[in-house]
């Protein structure tokens, strides 16, 4: 099978009840690509990618265009069947940028699966679930309307949920999680993400006056290295996210013992190839993980629910999705939804969505 | 004074010697550079260039130097450009990372600042050390005789300084192939000069170790950029016994800081672009002073402008730490600017003129690509 088209489209994702508030960024709506490769089989596949504004890591969506343009050219004549001989080709025609080199990935992934009848799970090693957990995650909020929403979401159905803080006055995330713990305590798991935002100060203060609330805390601190500077003094589990930037990284933490586990993005680490292995190495250390991105519609989704599907379910934290801040999918039948707290994996072969193109428009830029 | 307008110009640099190679069957004919004007609400204007090395050498490349600047410089207008620090911020409040980007932008504010002041850049960096910098050359890695030759032409050139890039796979020869292309380009050493020998990462540590085992003792050289990662590096370095240099892996503030806490190298490779402009390049420079340090001051590739960001930098290191600085210019053969600046007794000295202190050649330029005004 040979790539004989590539075809880029720009689609704005409005934020439903928005902004979306992290510690160090909100958004509104969010830009992402869709990329369409085409194959002289006349299959085609559909791969995704959508940073969550410019400044959550460095991806932003003008650049993962620009990174597409850059390897696009040189894409086509390449084999979609052979997932890592496709990465070193990429990696041949531009260093870095994983996060656009996913969207071909993924789209690789998803004529793979047409081709050979088979889902995208299957493909990935074999599915252990038809029904994978999702997760919720607060935005930053007051404490007392973050506890009421976590009630909620445990009462839906979610078997964990996140809550992001930093930002503001650590009294402040203190409080916030000590009040949800009151709400939902000892019915859910929980995660206390600081997307970077605290310093190694409010960290330590963060563990040391809540020893009685047994959350994971998820990317405290900027850098492994204020990290690692706290970890023998925090009473909670340590998960690592956005420093997890790529599979060196993640087996230099792993070997040095820096996490417990990992909050992982399946564009930034580089698609479906990078996050299996990822899984793997995490499953060689009994580390947990979840499965996310950043952002995204239907196809992101999928991409991330079928590695989800295949994650050892003691190590699976989740497979968080952007659906509940989206209005519509790409895919009015099969898109992706989260119902009681969990997603169905879709069936049909590949990611096993068929996206209505027409709300995509023209596509921004065509190659062949 | 305010930022009114920036503009992209995008302009084909062709390389001077035909086809450049690099590690890993890399090669490079020519480069796409990025060059950008900051004007100001009082008419003055600021000049700033941003070329990365193909797209393959690090994670930057010029289609997103042009996207990260779009995603930025709406937010710039109305800012004052001598204030460096806080334009540094504000682009980092817009677009994490994507250093490449910031440099341009961030090189033109300091071109502004030192023709609002009618001084030169260097002088608002910390002030010239008066000390001629030395260059220094690009040997890309060929057969080791060829090398030779390039270095010894290069040195009656007047570079006092040569990189001799290596990283031959297994196939090729591997590292006894790399041990006598050092051995070769070293062999014609005269005193005071300087050699790099460059891997720019594509060794690991048992290709190193055996590439070293295989010199002669006594060859003078430091070894740059042996390892693509941390661990690698880190591992070589524990039983490397010539000096290693870090280039690649030394791009943003934390990694110098990291590369200090974990003593990992004994120099860097201070590419402006890399480092995301004068600014930071500025702490880069006093990070490494701090900790002994060497530094060469270089640029990924580029034109007279960005070699002008280069000049007045290395300007300003310690003599007793500068190694070389990179004479970018001779890479390419488009002249994008008049700079008054040229290498003669062994080096360069920075011309005593506002800002960067170039004319640039906006024939060559054509149009603008891109263009944002208040």
């Amino acid at each position: 099978m040979k790539i004989t088209e590539i075809h880029v489209y720009q689609h704005d994702l409005p934020v439903r009840n928005g902004p979306y508030t992290m510690a160090n960024a909100e958004v509104w709506a969010l830009d992402t690509t869709l990329v369409k490769l085409v194959t002289d089989t006349g299959l085609v596949g559909w791969g995704e990618t959508c940073p969550v504004g410019p400044t959550y890591q460095p991806h932003h969506a003008l650049g993962a265009r620009a990174a597409l343009a850059e390897m696009a050219p040189g894409l086509i004549g390449a084999d979609p069947l052979t997932p890592i001989a496709l990465r070193r080709r990429m990696d041949g025609l531009l260093n870095g940028h994983r996060y656009a080199k996913a969207a071909i990935d993924i789209a690789a992934y998803d004529l793979m699966g047409k081709h050979y009848g088979a889902r995208v799970a299957d493909l990935l090693g074999g599915a252990v679930t038809e029904r994978v957990p999702s997760y919720y995650a607060t935005g930053v909020g007051a404490p007392e309307e973050i506890a009421r929403i976590a009630a909620e979401k445990v009462a839906e159905g979610y078997p964990r949920l996140q809550v992001k803080i930093g930002g503001r006055p650590v009294e402040v995330d203190i409080e916030t999680v000590r009040k949800v713990w009151e709400r939902v305590g000892g019915k859910v798991r929980l995660a206390v993400d600081g997307n970077r935002g605290l310093t190694t100060r409010d960290a330590l203060r963060l563990s040391r006056e809540c020893p009685d609330i047994p959350f994971i805390m998820e990317q405290p601190c900027n850098t492994i290295e204020e990290i690692a500077a706290i970890r023998g003094q925090l009473h909670h589990s340590v998960y690592i996210d956005e420093n997890g930037e790529d599979l060196a990284t993640v087996l230099r933490v792993v070997g040095q013992g820096l996490c417990d586990g990992f909050g992982m993005k399946v564009t930034r680490i580089g698609g479906l190839s990078a996050m299996a292995t990822f899984r793997d190495i995490c499953e060689a250390r009994s580390m947990p993980h979840t499965c996310d991105d950043a952002w995204g519609g239907d196809i992101i989704a999928a991409a991330c629910t079928h590695i989800g599907a295949t994650v050892l379910p003691r190590l699976c934290e989740g497979v968080w999705l952007a659906a509940p801040y989206i209005e519509g999918h790409y895919d009015p039948e099969n898109g992706i939804r989260i119902e009681g707290g969990h997603i169905r994996l879709p069936e049909a072969p590949g990611l096993g969505i068929t996206p209505d193109e027409s709300r995509f428009g023209a596509p921004v830029a065509s190659y062949s | 004074m305010k930022i009114a307008a920036i503009e992209v110009y995008q302009v084909d640099l062709p390389y001077s010697g035909g086809v450049y190679l690099l590690s890993g069957g890399r090669e490079y004919h020519g480069f796409d550079a990025t060059i950008v004007r900051v004007i100001a609400d009082d008419g003055t204007d600021g000049w700033g260039e941003s070329t990365p090395f193909g797209a393959t050498y690090i994670a930057a490349h010029a289609r997103g130097v042009r996207a990260g600047i779009a995603e930025i410089a709406p937010h710039l207008i109305g800012r004052d450009p001598r204030q460096f620090e806080r334009i540094g911020d504000a682009m980092d409040q817009v677009l994490a990372g994507h250093n490449h980007a910031k440099t341009a932008i961030d090189i033109a504010c300091w071109d502004l600042f030192g023709k609002s002041v009618n001084r030169p850049v260097c002088e608002l960096l910390g002030g010239a050390t008066g000390q001629r910098m030395p260059t220094i050359s690009s040997i890309y890695a060929g057969p080791p005789e060829e090398m030779r030759a390039r270095v010894a032409d290069h040195r009656t050139r007047g570079y006092r300084g040569h990189s001799i890039k290596i990283g031959a796979v297994e196939r090729e020869g591997g590292p006894s192939l790399d041990a006598e292309r050092i051995r070769a380009s070293l062999a014609d050493r005269q005193p005071g000069e300087y050699f790099i020998v460059d891997a720019n990462g594509g060794l690991t540590p048992e290709t190193a170790l055996r590439m070293l085992r295989l010199l002669p003792e006594g060859l003078d050289f430091v070894l740059e950029a042996p390892c693509a990662t941390w661990r690698e590096t880190l591992s070589l370095r524990r039983r490397c016994p010539v000096p290693i240099i870090l280039d690649e892996l030394a791009q943003s503030d934390e990694d110098i800081a990291r590369l200090i806490a974990l003593d990992a190298a004994d120099g860097i490779g201070l590419k402006i672009s890399k480092a995301g402009g004068l600014t930071p390049g500025r702490r880069h420079r006093d990070l490494c002073r701090a900790a002994g340090l060497t530094m060469s001051v270089q640029d990924t590739v580029g034109s007279t402008i960005a070699f002008a960001g280069i000049a007045h930098l290395g300007a300003t290191v310690p003599p007793g730490l500068l190694r070389c600085i990179l004479d970018c210019r001779d890479m390419v053969t488009l002249e994008t600017a008049a700079f008054e600046a040229p290498v003669r007794d062994g080096g360069v000295l920075v011309p005593d003129a506002p800002g960067l202190g170039i004319t640039v050649n906006r024939d060559v330029l054509g149009e603008p690509v891109a263009c944002w005004r208040n």
